[in-house]
């Protein structure tokens, strides 16, 4: 009885597709593909640079898929440092779309790119989607390795260990590295109502209409 | 439990991550007495939702030709991947090939080699074997249309004497020509056989050949034929010597008909013909 790819676990899946299984490799794209692609374009807030990372990292697996070493972390791992890697690189190239980390990690939160930052004056009554839309554009005003941290334990909810083998990072700079972002993000989004404080702007915007 | 390890913990106590619950409670209970970590901790419960919320939100992926894409890549890749497993075969073949023609090179000069060596070993040995008639000498009667007992000497044919086999062909083509031009009955300068014991004159047409029976094939046969009758047949020779026997090479066709004739003169003889040279 034939195994359907779905069922296949990924090492499986990797091993299959390393032996010329198209089937596998596709199984294995519609699997990881939309967490790259999201890691991709919450770190580089570019569609065009997400397309091209998503692109890359499944080229890069297709090529040097036997370097994967399921010993040393899941696929997902693997695929995001490969898309971490790439994106770093799509974002020296492109200074002007974002700040890159100057490598002091003791930064202090001021020198946090401002151009995002979001006047807190004005967002009383943002909607849900201008919401998140802001908290995106906060993360990008985050410097590389605190925005990093952020996408993958917050967004992307890995653990901290997960975290630290894609970024290279022990556990601890991993855990003081997001707190450290949590606050930088907290004092971007200040004024920033909660998602249960909106649901009651638009109830009491309701009745009293 | 102090404000860095409450630090440490508050991201997990409001993301509702797996904790000790002794760590949990510390951590409380510490939240409850700090007012900074009470701070932080409504500060990350602020973030938590709407990072959810924004988490949620985002369902978006990669663009379908992307997909397209990557699937085409793959299928070129297994492909050359293909070729490349075929490639050594190809190539092992192929230097299959170039070594064959390697050796067949290599064997193709020793043979070269060979064959040169015996031919030229050849050419050594045939002047010795021209010395030793009992090798290749034949006899045979009645050669001669005048029914003189002659020797026959039949010798192989080698470079030297398809030389003169040539050279008795023009002769024959040349016809009575040869007779007649002053030229023609000159002799020209003797030719030093191999052996370098005896040398002979150019052939010399016989008189009653003609153009027309220039001979393709035939025999030289070494001949004694009285003097008389070489001076009575008009042959450059001493008219006031007319005894003895003379030496001569005789072109014989294959009809049996006499065509052509040299004479050879022994250098080691004492007894010498005088052969006219004019």
């Amino acid at each position: 009885m034939a195994i359907l790819v779905s069922e296949l676990s990924d090492v499986q899946l990797v091993r299959q597709m390393l032996a010329g299984d198209a089937d596998a490799f596709e199984e294995i794209y519609d699997r990881k593909q939309p967490g790259v692609y999201r890691f991709a374009l919450r770190m580089s807030g570019s569609e065009n640079i997400a397309e091209d990372v998503t692109q890359e990292v499944f080229m890069a697996l297709m090529r040097d898929g036997s370097q994967y070493d399921e010993q040393r972390g899941n696929l997902s791992t693997y695929l995001y440092a490969i898309a971490r890697y790439r994106v770093l690189r799509f974002l020296e190239k492109d200074r002007a779309f974002v700040l890159i980390y100057d490598g002091h990690d003791n930064e202090d939160e001021s020198l946090v790119n401002e151009r995002f930052i979001t006047d807190e004056n004005l967002l009383a009554d943002l909607a849900q989607d201008q919401i998140i839309e802001k908290v995106r554009q906060a993360i990008l005003a985050l410097p590389v390795h605190y925005r990093e941290v952020v996408v993958l334990c917050n967004l992307q909810e890995m653990t901290y260990e997960e975290a630290a083998k894609v970024t290279g990072c022990a556990v601890g700079t991993v855990r003081s590295r997001l707190h450290r972002a949590r606050s930088m993000l907290v004092k971007k989004l200040r004024g920033v109502k909660e998602p249960n404080e909106i649901k009651q702007i638009s109830f009491s915007t309701r009745y009293a209409i | 439990m102090n404000c860095k390890d409450f630090e440490k913990v508050v991201s997990d106590l409001v993301l509702g991550h797996l904790i000790m619950a002794a760590k949990k409670t510390d951590a409380l209970a510490h939240k409850e007495n700090c007012a900074r970590c009470a701070s932080l901790f409504s500060k990350e419960k602020y973030l938590t939702p709407l990072l959810q919320m924004t988490t949620k939100a985002e369902t978006t992926s990669a663009p379908a030709h992307v997909k397209a894409n990557l699937l085409k890549a793959f299928a070129e890749e297994q492909a050359k991947i293909s070729r490349s497993v075929y490639a050594p075969a190809k190539s092992s073949n192929f230097f299959a090939w170039k070594w064959a023609a390697v050796a067949a090179v290599i064997l193709i000069a020793v043979l070269s080699v060979t064959t040169l060596r015996l031919f030229r070993s050849e050419q050594k040995t045939e002047p010795q074997q021209a010395e030793n008639p009992n090798t290749n000498i034949e006899k045979k009667n009645n050669v001669n249309s005048t029914n003189e007992n002659v020797e026959k000497v039949v010798k192989q044919e080698s470079p030297q004497r398809k030389v003169e086999k040539n050279k008795v062909d023009n002769i024959a083509r040349r016809g009575k020509n040869v007779n007649t031009t002053p030229r023609r009955k000159s002799v020209e300068p003797l030719i030093e056989n191999a052996n370098n014991n005896e040398a002979t004159t150019d052939f010399i047409a016989l008189t009653y050949m003609d153009e027309k029976s220039a001979i393709d094939n035939g025999m030289i046969v070494r001949v004694q034929v009285p003097r008389a009758t070489l001076i009575a047949m008009g042959l450059p020779l001493n008219a006031a010597q007319t005894d003895g026997y003379v030496k001569a090479d005789v072109v014989i066709g294959d009809d049996g008909v006499a065509r052509a004739i040299r004479l050879v003169q022994d250098s080691s003889s004492t007894s010498e013909t005088k052969i006219k040279t004019n």
